[in-house]
């Protein structure tokens, strides 16, 4: 009897024991498999959202990857996408909804005048916002939660300026669609501050209606040397279509704004000799070719840039997680990461100064048959 | 009790096992047909919610069809320059919400249907991806002129093709009515060969031309139903996927929510699951009852009331079993068990008989009996030892230790030994030894023992019986005193007699010698000494005497008042101890020799006199006492008087009670030790008892047991005093064998004024007194001693002196007092006793008295 008792006594001390450990085991378990959200805002069925759904999934695909290898030190990354519907509002409401759901980073906009307008409210609450698309002037130089992958357009408005300078340029025609004021507004007046010819710039909003044809004829009243296209790819598309038209056949230029694949699909053959001045060299490059299988496993087509940009810029935040341990869904660690990585993820080796801009080489690519290859590095 | 489960307990409890899983495996096995059961009803469900998304679908995208190929037929018989703008225009009137363009053969835009649009006429599509790649059905994509998400569907024109912008948005509105499968939470939506969403009831994911493909994990199946599992948003869906024929490769998904599943299984099957659950239980209750009404509970009775039976209790009655069964083996045990308790209560009574027999015999034994196991603890004890120690058996069994606990002192070195040679097989015999009774007092046991065994030769243990032999023992002490005493007497008796003789002559020439000297004279004086000395000796020999034969009592029915007053103060006069008596009114009589009586009383008395010389108070006490049957002691049943001397002197230290009354046993320096020998004697020879009860420093008191006499009888009172008034001139033989009597005698006769003639032996005597006979000169008294050594004793030649004369007057003499023929003289034909050593006034009494007859 004298036995049963204690043989009872050991199996409830055998079964709370087990029960503990099953109970702190399955905290752990639940920590380590906690997602790790990561908040991504894009234009997705406002004007010009094929570039943002481009984005969004070189941002699923990166996230795919880095969890399937893994996730952050064996936490896995949860997007959660919002679509900023390319609107002030929209923007607002999809930042927002992120922060709410406690994303410690959100990537985010596809214009610099959307990340402009985010830029605030993400900050202000203690969360990162990275981008790759945004080069306003206006969010340089501030050491907060601000990054970005895409070049400030000081420098770019300082390559412009080499670039028409060697092209020995005095005249130029500015196309600028100001449904993205942030970045061609700023831009024009970075290349205005670099360039010591003549600017006439032409202003279009494109999410109202754009009478191209008398934009066109504006844009070639003055008889400009040189006419660069601050737009989006479709209407970067639709301007060169018109120019040619209009019977132009001269080198146009356009910005890393117009990399996307609807100039192609929109501009016919009037794309081939189209030259830009841009930080995103062509996807021919091998390190593209690595993100096809997984994009062609999940969205049927190849990598464009704007896939690339996207998946680089996840590549990069994931990286900065990995490296904060414990803390990934730390903004603060997030940051400091960030600042002291070196990263070489496409075809450059890149890192972050201080405030959060990239420093990145910046080059003048053209449009052959449908693609674009290398011409000069510039900067 | 053995700790073993019981039966009833092991049955019940399998029962409940078998009971459980069987119920568990008939759920599982009916949860699993009823998750069949949902599938398939599912699968049906879903195949009709899908024809009806596909008809909706196929009207959505291809409702034009007909207006289109009735408009191409139509526009062949315009001018070639209107073909594509009479089309155009047509359309729009047809369908004037409809979005659409048209390209010419070098797909440059050639017609627009919002005129808002006109401005992109003629831009280049030819690389836009459906175009280049030649599908009718484009993916989801954003539409050019609308920013919206459509599906362009292409319908190849005679020269150019019709792009209709399908906005797919739209399409989500149409299908919103759409039925859904009936599980909560469940899904339809339809996805393009991409993946992207081309129906969804989430606007946003339409609106977004979300790639839900890519969101779908872990993507199993599909299972015998066509269901998938798959993952989406970490939550678990069945799935099931229908492909479109037209737009082709397009997927029809289905998805039910694993989570909702089992909720809506309970719903729809908690009446067969309960109705499972209570038709197992009652299935478990009704075996469970079965078993435990048919079997357990009759083997729990009836081993319950074998428990409770006791196979020893005579009572013991088999057909009073409470177990009623119903099934055949239980039957049989019930009935076999009543059969083998029958058959044991018969053996029972009969050893029970048996027993009783065996245990009356030893208990009506005078034996203790008991039977020591090999543990040394009692098997059995009989009740008498109750009796015979005071303590009761069960005093015994808590104590075994107690049997050698309550043997004397100075007996259990000798009881160990004796023991221990039982032990040890050694050669021992019977054993007697004291015990202390509980009461403290002295018994006498008779003990024997032995080991005993069993048929097979195993030890079982010792067996002994003890018998109380304390009465015996008394008895036997008693009776070896008295022998002691008598044999005693006998050698002092011969000396005594002879001694007294010399007394006789003594005493007589002193008395002759008296008579002849001056009283005044010194001689005179030194005579009265010697004849005081010689009084002195006489009385000693006649104490010494009273042991010999001729001592026995001259009784006659007596006041012992009288004798114990006179007797006491003749004893203490000149002392300085006083006497207090206490007689009981009416005292018994007794029939006693006064004399020797008195004797008794005056030794009893001088010693207590002794034991206080300081002076005291002597108590004296006669009473009457009935001496019960039971009463223990060495006094017999029956009425006695009592006489008890009480001092309170300086005692009797026990070692030294049992020997007081031996003679010569004294401790006194002037003492003989003679005086208790001399009363235990006497008392004997009166059937009496003689008893003392000392305690040292306090006092002692002797007790003397006197028969009583059964009927009372009037006394006598004795009149001793007798006339001096001798008669003279009588002629006397005289008959001893001693010649210092003779001479003694004659010359006392002679001084009397009688004549004498002697005889030496009885046969002189006879011859003498013949021939004075013959002379006509008879005797006229004979003085005859009784025993003559070697010669014809008193006794005979009395018989042949009668025979010669029977007037013949003989006295007989003897130092002998105590003699029964000196006491009861008359009997034997004396007509007188004449006791010696003479005294002169007594021997002129005697003759007086015979000559006065
Ligand atoms: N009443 C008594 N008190 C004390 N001791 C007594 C008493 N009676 C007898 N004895 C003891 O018993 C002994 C024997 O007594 P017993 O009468 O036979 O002899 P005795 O008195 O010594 O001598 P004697 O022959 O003169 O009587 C005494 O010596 C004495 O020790
Ligand atoms: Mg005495």
């Amino acid at each position: 009897m004298h036995d049963n008792i204690s043989h009872k006594k050991a199996l409830c001390i055998t079964f709370s024991v087990l029960f503990i450990v099953a109970t702190v085991v399955f905290f752990v378990a639940r920590d380590s498999s906690r997602p790790i959200l990561l908040g991504v805002a894009l234009n997705l069925s406002g004007r010009g959202a094929a570039s943002g759904q481009a984005v969004k999934e070189g941002i699923i695909v990166a996230v795919k990857e880095l969890n399937q290898a893994g996730g952050i030190n064996g936490r896995p990354i949860k997007v959660i996408v919002e679509d900023d519907q390319n609107s002030k509002e929209g923007v607002i409401r999809a930042d927002k909804k992120l922060l709410r759901a406690g994303c410690p980073v959100i990537i985010g906009h596809n214009t610099s005048q959307n990340t402009i307008i985010a830029y605030p409210i993400v900050v202000k609450n203690g969360k990162i916002l990275i981008t790759s698309c945004s080069s306003s002037t206006v969010l340089s130089g501030k050491d907060d939660y601000f990054f970005r992958t895409s070049v400030d357009n000081a420098l770019i408005g300082r390559a412009w300026a080499q670039l028409l300078k060697r092209r020995a340029v005095h005249s130029v025609s500015l196309l600028v669609d100001m449904s993205n004021k942030g970045f061609a507004k700023d831009l024009t007046n970075q290349i205005k501050r670099f360039f010591q010819g003549q600017v006439y710039e032409f202003l279009i909003d494109t999410k109202g209606y754009v009478d191209w044809n008398k934009t066109i004829k504006g844009l070639l009243y003055n008889s400009p040397q040189l006419i660069i296209l601050i737009t989006n790819p479709k209407d970067t598309a639709i301007a060169l279509q018109k120019l040619r038209s209009f019977g132009y056949n001269r080198t146009v230029f356009a910005t890393t704004w117009a990399q996307g694949q609807e100039l192609f699909s929109y501009g016919g053959n009037c794309v081939d000799g189209l030259r830009v001045l841009t930080f995103v060299p062509p996807i021919a490059t091998e390190a593209y070719q690595k993100i096809n299988p997984t994009m062609k496993k999940y969205f049927q087509r190849n990598a464009t840039t704007c896939t690339a940009r996207g998946y680089e810029l996840a590549m990069i935040v994931g990286d900065a997680m990995k490296r904060c341990n414990s803390q990934a869904s730390e903004p603060a660690c997030i940051k400091e990461k960030l600042l002291s990585g070196c990263y070489k993820i496409l075809s450059d080796t890149i890192r972050f100064d201080q405030f959060g801009d990239i420093i990145r080489p910046i080059y003048e690519i053209e449009a052959q048959k449908g693609k674009f290859v290398v011409n000069r590095r510039i900067l | 009790m053995s700790d073993l489960p019981s039966i009833s307990k092991k049955i019940s409890k399998y029962t409940w096992i078998i009971g459980v899983f069987s119920c568990l495996a008939v759920l599982f096995v009916t949860i699993d047909s009823e998750i069949g059961l949902l599938k398939r009803q599912a699968a049906i469900e879903i195949s009709r919610i899908y024809d009806a998304a596909k008809m909706e679908v196929e009207k959505f995208f291809f409702n034009d069809q007909g207006l289109i190929s009735y408009l191409k037929k139509q526009a062949l018989e315009q001018a070639p320059q209107n073909y594509i703008k009479w089309i155009g225009d047509n359309l729009r009137k047809a369908d004037p919400g409809q979005h659409f363009s048209i390209l010419d053969e070098r797909y440059r835009v050639a017609y627009v249907s919002d005129p808002k649009d006109k401005q992109f006429i003629g831009l280049d599509f030819s690389n836009l991806g459906f175009i280049k790649a030649k599908q009718l059905v484009s993916g989801v994509h954003q539409s050019f002129f609308t920013s919206r998400s459509v599906i362009t569907v292409c319908y190849p024109l005679k020269k150019g093709l019709l792009l209709i912008d399908k906005d797919i948005e739209e399409l989500t509105r149409r299908l919103k009515d759409i039925p859904r499968p009936s599980i909560d939470g469940s899904q339809i939506f339809i996805l393009s060969k991409e993946g992207t969403v081309v129906y969804h009831p989430n606007m946003t994911l339409v609106r977004t031309r979300e790639n839900l493909l890519s969101r779908m994990e872990d993507c199993n199946g599909p299972d015998s139903y066509g269901f998938y599992t798959m993952s989406y948003d970490h939550a678990r869906y069945w799935c099931m996927k229908k492909g479109f024929s037209r737009p082709k490769s397009w997927y029809f998904y289905a998805a039910i929510p694993e989570k909702e599943i089992i909720p809506y299984l309970w719903y729809h099957m908690w009446p067969i699951v309960m109705t499972i659950f209570a038709i197992f239980m009652a299935i478990v209750f009704f075996v469970d009852f079965i078993i435990a009404y048919g079997i357990s509970e009759p083997l729990k009775k009836l081993s319950s009331w074998l428990l409770k039976q006791d196979p020893m209790n005579p009572e013991l009655q088999a057909d009073q079993c409470p177990v009623k069964t119903y099934n055949k083996e239980l039957h049989d045990i019930v009935e076999s068990v009543k059969k083998m308790l029958e058959t044991i209560k018969e053996k029972n009574s009969e050893i029970l008989k048996r027993d009783e027999l065996f245990r009356t015999v030893i208990e009506y034994a005078a034996d203790w009996a008991y039977w020591l196991d090999e543990a040394g603890s009692f098997k059995y004890n009989s009740m008498k030892c109750l009796e015979i120690t005071g303590y009761s058996p069960e005093e015994f069994q808590k104590d075994p230790k107690l049997l050698t606990k309550i043997i004397h002192d100075d007996d259990r070195p000798i009881f160990e030994q004796h023991l221990d040679s039982v032990v040890g097989n050694k050669p021992h015999k019977n054993m007697e030894f004291r015990i202390i009774t509980k009461d403290g007092r002295i018994r006498w046991i008779s003990h024997n023992c032995n080991k005993i065994f069993d048929s097979s030769g195993s030890f079982l243990g010792i067996r002994g019986s003890n018998l109380d032999i304390t009465e015996q023992k008394l008895a036997s002490e008693e009776l070896s005193k008295i022998e002691k005493l008598e044999s005693l007497g006998v050698v002092a008796g011969g000396i005594a007699h002879d001694f007294n003789n010399l007394l006789t002559a003594i005493l007589g020439n002193i008395s002759l010698a008296k008579m002849e000297a001056d009283p005044s004279s010194n001689l005179y004086k030194r005579l009265e000494a010697s004849e005081k000395a010689s009084i002195r000796a006489q009385n000693l020999t006649q104490q010494l005497l009273t042991f010999a034969k001729g001592g026995s009592p001259v009784k006659r029915p007596s006041s012992l008042k009288r004798i114990i007053l006179e007797t006491a103060e003749f004893a203490l006069k000149g002392s300085n101890v006083a006497c207090r008596f206490d007689f009981d009114k009416d005292l018994w009589l007794v029939e006693v020799d006064p004399g020797q009586i008195s004797q008794v009383l005056h030794n009893l008395i001088l010693n207590a006199d002794q034991a206080m010389p300081e002076g005291g108070i002597i108590k004296i006490e006669a009473r009457n006492m009935r001496v019960q049957k039971d009463s223990s002691g060495v006094v017999p049943p029956g009425d006695y008087v009592v006489i008890t001397v009480q001092d309170c002197g300086k005692g009797i230290p026990a070692e030294l009670l049992p020997k007081i009354f031996d003679p010569y046993f004294t401790t006194k320096e002037q003492g003989s030790g003679l005086g208790l020998a001399v009363c235990f004697s006497i008392i004997r020879k009166h059937g009496g008892f003689i008893t003392v009860d000392s305690v040292v420093g306090k006092g002692s008191s002797f007790s003397v047991y006197l028969p009583a006499l059964q009927k009372p009888m009037t006394i006598q009172e004795e009149d001793d005093d007798l006339s001096v008034d001798t008669s003279r001139g009588k002629s006397i033989l005289i008959m001893d064998d001693d010649p210092n009597v003779l001479q003694l005698l004659t010359e006392s006769l002679r001084y009397l004024g009688h004549e004498t003639e002697t005889a030496t032996d009885g046969k002189e005597a006879l011859a003498k007194y013949r021939q004075a006979l013959e002379n006509g000169r008879p005797f006229d008294a004979v003085i005859m001693d009784l025993t003559i050594p070697g010669g014809m004793g008193g006794k005979e030649a009395l018989t042949r002196l009668l025979e010669l004369d029977p007037r013949a007057k003989v006295i007989v003499s003897s130092g002998y007092s105590k003699d029964d023929t000196i006491t009861n003289y008359k009997r034997y034909g004396f007509c007188a006793s004449l006791p010696k050593p003479y005294k002169l006034e007594i021997l002129n009494s005697v003759l007086l008295n015979v000559f006065s007859d």
